[in-house]
């Protein structure tokens, strides 16, 4: 069980929050039942060796290629409590139809949103990264291409959940 | 070549600016390094609930501690008592200073040479605002390690399972307030009673608590060993 209504999966109430849901890395699983690789998971050497070459660049190829690789940021686009950011700035890659990216020569590959950046907010199914291992709002992206999702550990993927 | 160190120069400098309270870590890969003023005690007392009472405790953090060279500080563990005639509750948020708390690894690098040590913060462990409630703390099962740097071994780990840390706290850090005993009388029965336990890998009992997961069913060692722990508590640095 991930949580046992949408309260319990938000913390609606304060005592709720304190406590927590139960999506953690045991449970918040592919539909194949596996495991979504998080921070330091496989830290074979040869792996590890790959990934500082690969990461310097913030290589897509890498975790398109290394499948236990990092990949734990999960796209939602929405705030701790499960609702829509306000219109202002883009926390969905213009509601998910943008593959664009800021220009990052000039901004400096900064995370999250501000004025005309694409961007998208993600969590954390292992619940560890972001300082806080939020499953829904942790932190956002450098940009909305596939490139810019993997500069910061994810690939894109998002959690579905069965409404019946 | 040129373009790609700039970029990382860029990278490094925008993570730095978001760990404000950064004490200015040293070099060394030492553990514990000099910096810890929080760590999960690598053994119990042994007693089950019997922990000598919070001076036992206490004692203990401060024993684990010095065991390790970081005997200059003053610690404290994470335990809260139940008011008793003539003498209030103790509320653990209450008895552990203000932190910000590192752990015993100064300088965890990942594979990008980034420093993944954001300490606790005292509002954040406890949710106190129903934003820091939602989003959580960096308490995790990799930050909560041993005065020796080690993992505590939890679910799915080999047995025993050791993630039942003693708290008898609420999850905002305060003792119960009820006449259901939830601190071993005080941290002093190792038979009856029962101890409110956290889990230091944020794993069990369908929530994510690391201070107020649920209740043991009585204070012995045995009993303590059958619910997933062995008498472990937290101890933080009140300076």
């Amino acid at each position: 069980m991930i949580a046992r209504d949408v309260a319990h999966l938000h913390g609606d109430t304060i005592e709720l929050a304190r406590l927590g849901n139960n999506l953690t890395k045991r449970t918040g699983l592919t539909e194949k039942g596996q495991i979504v690789p998080g921070l330091n998971d496989y830290k074979d050497s040869e792996v590890a060796a790959r990934a500082t070459a690969a990461a310097q660049g913030n290589e897509w190829e890498y975790p398109r290629l290394t499948f236990y690789s990092n990949r734990h940021e999960v796209l939602t686009g929405s705030q701790l409590d499960g609702t829509a950011y306000p219109p202002e700035l883009d926390y969905t890659c213009d509601n998910w139809t943008s593959n664009q990216d800021p220009d990052f020569e000039s901004n400096g590959r900064r995370m999250g949103a501000f004025t005309g950046k694409p961007n998208a907010q993600i969590g954390f199914p292992d619940r560890n990264g972001g300082g806080d291992g939020s499953w829904n709002s942790s932190h956002g992206t450098r940009g909305c291409s596939q490139t810019a999702l993997a500069m910061t550990h994810g690939v894109g993927m998002y959690y579905c959940f069965a409404i019946n | 070549m040129k373009k790609t160190l700039i970029c990382t120069a860029l990278f490094l400098a925008v993570l730095s600016t978001s760990s404000a309270q950064d004490p200015g870590l040293p070099d060394s890969e030492d553990i514990p390094s000099s910096h810890m003023t929080f760590f999960v005690t690598s053994e119990p007392i042994g007693d089950g609930g019997n922990l000598g009472g919070l001076e036992g405790a206490d004692a203990h953090c401060q024993s684990l501690a010095a065991a390790v060279g970081a005997g200059d500080k003053t610690w404290r563990a994470y335990l809260s008592t139940q008011a008793r005639p003539g003498r209030p509750a103790v509320n653990a948020r209450d008895r552990i200073g203000d932190g910000p708390w590192y752990h015993s690894k100064a300088k965890l690098l990942d594979y990008l040479q980034r420093r993944l040590n954001r300490p606790l913060i005292k509002s954040e462990i406890h949710g106190d605002t129903l934003a820091e409630a939602q989003r959580g703390s960096n308490m995790t099962k990799e930050f909560a390690l041993t005065e020796h740097g080690e993992i505590v071994n939890g679910i799915g780990d080999p047995l025993p399972t050791r993630h039942d840390i003693l708290t008898g706290s609420q999850p905002d850090g305060q003792a119960f307030a009820d006449d259901v005993d939830r601190t071993c009388n005080n941290w002093t029965s190792n038979s009856d009673g029962s101890a409110q336990v956290g889990h230091s890998d944020r794993v069990g009992n369908g929530n994510m608590s690391w201070n107020s997961s649920h209740g043991t069913t009585g204070c012995s060692q045995e009993e303590l060993v059958s619910w997933g722990g062995v008498g472990l508590f937290y101890c933080f640095a009140v300076d």
